[in-house]
């Protein structure tokens, strides 16, 4: 079955076993190891679940899909304390995430995320566009809300992927992605704002501004049977000025990377 | 005179017919009614009691195989016609054989009474990647 069609009415869940880290950008924040990915699907004629996204589809032709999804909204992980004991990762991706702040004019202030105020789970809900121009390319846009009155502010994505297969190359396929998240004002002064009131050891305050974080990624998958492929992930999130000035940041980017094999079942 | 030769030209005739009707059901052969099961949907398990009829030149040992489970053996038959339960949960291929040689095959397909559908997947993957 080919990896963009999904059978209505089945559940579908695989599991990938490797190694990567999710880097975290912030003074303080554990990155993120990333050993053993599950991912589960289910898709009905119009409900879809996948991961951590529900969804309804709306409207639906050749190359439009509309749909309402909610899902959780990711910057508070950044904020959560992962694997406070694995030094392997911690010591092996403080080497990737060095490059900031050095060359900064004026000395940034910084601020460990265990010294402010606990940033809550927002949960998102809102309008997903998918536009699928060709069978190689196409657009994907969310427009999302908080619906669980955490930050009362937007956040949108916008991804253009480009798949490409190779001929010397069976069953490989490379996918390329060119994305941006921008988050509302309110978004970003709620999860990296410092304000007087909350955090009043601080005289310093960090207001959170609109802010426009682009990326770009890569996916290498190699089917090895019809179980199981071999996948490599590569993405770099680029934090706005507006994000990356907030003395909680440390880092102006984000990287995932992984490297593993999927069993589906 | 004229009547006995044309006698002989019908006798003769019948005879071909009939030795040619006969040459047809001594070919090693194999059927299996039905030669299709109907499920609800892809990779139910069709359950069915089919009809096994077979038939050889001289009387054979031998073994009716479910790809490679064996289902049901005869000896020094040559003839036959039974019922025997059978599951299965995709196409099939039932094979009359003896550890000599084998002697006729059948495939049984699984047929769903929903043709399975599909819709596109709408990208959402874990926000990390």
């Amino acid at each position: 079955m080919s990896d963009s069609c999904a059978a209505i009415g089945e559940w579908r869940f695989s599991l990938s076993v490797g190694a990567g880290v999710y880097t975290n950008p912030l003074h303080g924040g554990d990155n993120i190891p990333l050993v053993l990915i599950p991912k589960i699907s289910y898709y009905g004629e119009k409900v879809f679940f996948e991961n951590n996204t529900l969804g309804y589809t709306l409207f639906e032709n050749d190359h439009i899909v509309v749909s309402a999804v909610t899902q959780p909204n990711n910057e508070k992980a950044y904020f959560t304390r992962w694997h406070p004991q694995n030094i392997f990762i911690e010591s092996f991706s403080s080497g990737i995430t060095t490059d900031t702040g050095s060359n900064e004019e004026t000395q940034k202030l910084e601020i460990n995320i265990k010294d402010v105020e606990h940033r809550r789970w927002a949960i998102d809900a809102g309008v997903q566009f998918n536009w699928f121009i060709n069978q190689a390319t196409d657009i994907q846009v969310k427009i999302l809300h908080d619906v669980n009155n955490v930050y009362n502010g937007f956040n949108s994505h916008f991804q253009l992927t480009r798949m490409l297969s190779f001929k010397q190359l069976p069953d490989t396929t490379l996918s390329f992605s060119l994305g941006a998240n921008i988050n509302s004002k309110n978004l970003v002064d709620y999860f990296y704002g410092i304000s007087q009131e909350s955090d009043l050891n601080y005289e310093q305050v960090y207001q959170g501004k609109l802010s426009i974080n682009p990326y770009f990624r890569f996916v290498l998958m190699h089917q090895i049977s019809t179980r199981w492929s071999a996948n490599f992930h590569l993405k770099r999130l680029f934090l706005d000025k507006n994000t990356f000035d907030s003395p909680l940041v440390k880092d102006n980017h984000v990287n995932t990377i992984f490297a593993g094999l999927t069993y589906d079942f | 005179m004229t009547s006995n030769i044309w006698q002989r030209v019908i006798v003769l005739f019948l005879l071909n017919g009939f030795s040619q009707s006969l040459s047809a059901s001594s070919t090693n052969k194999l059927i299996i009614k039905p030669s299709v099961c109907m499920v609800k949907k892809l990779g139910d398990i069709c359950q069915m009691k089919v009809k096994v009829m077979w038939h050889h030149d001289h009387p054979i040992n031998a073994c009716l195989f479910q790809n490679d489970a064996r289902l049901v053996c005869w000896q020094n038959e040559h003839d036959i016609n039974t019922e025997i339960d059978i599951s299965l949960d995709q196409d099939m291929k039932f094979t009359l054989k003896n550890d000599q040689q084998v002697f006729a095959y059948q495939q049984i397909k699984i047929n769903t009474a929903l043709p399975k559908k599909y819709r596109r997947r709408l990208r959402a993957d874990w926000s990390f990647f």
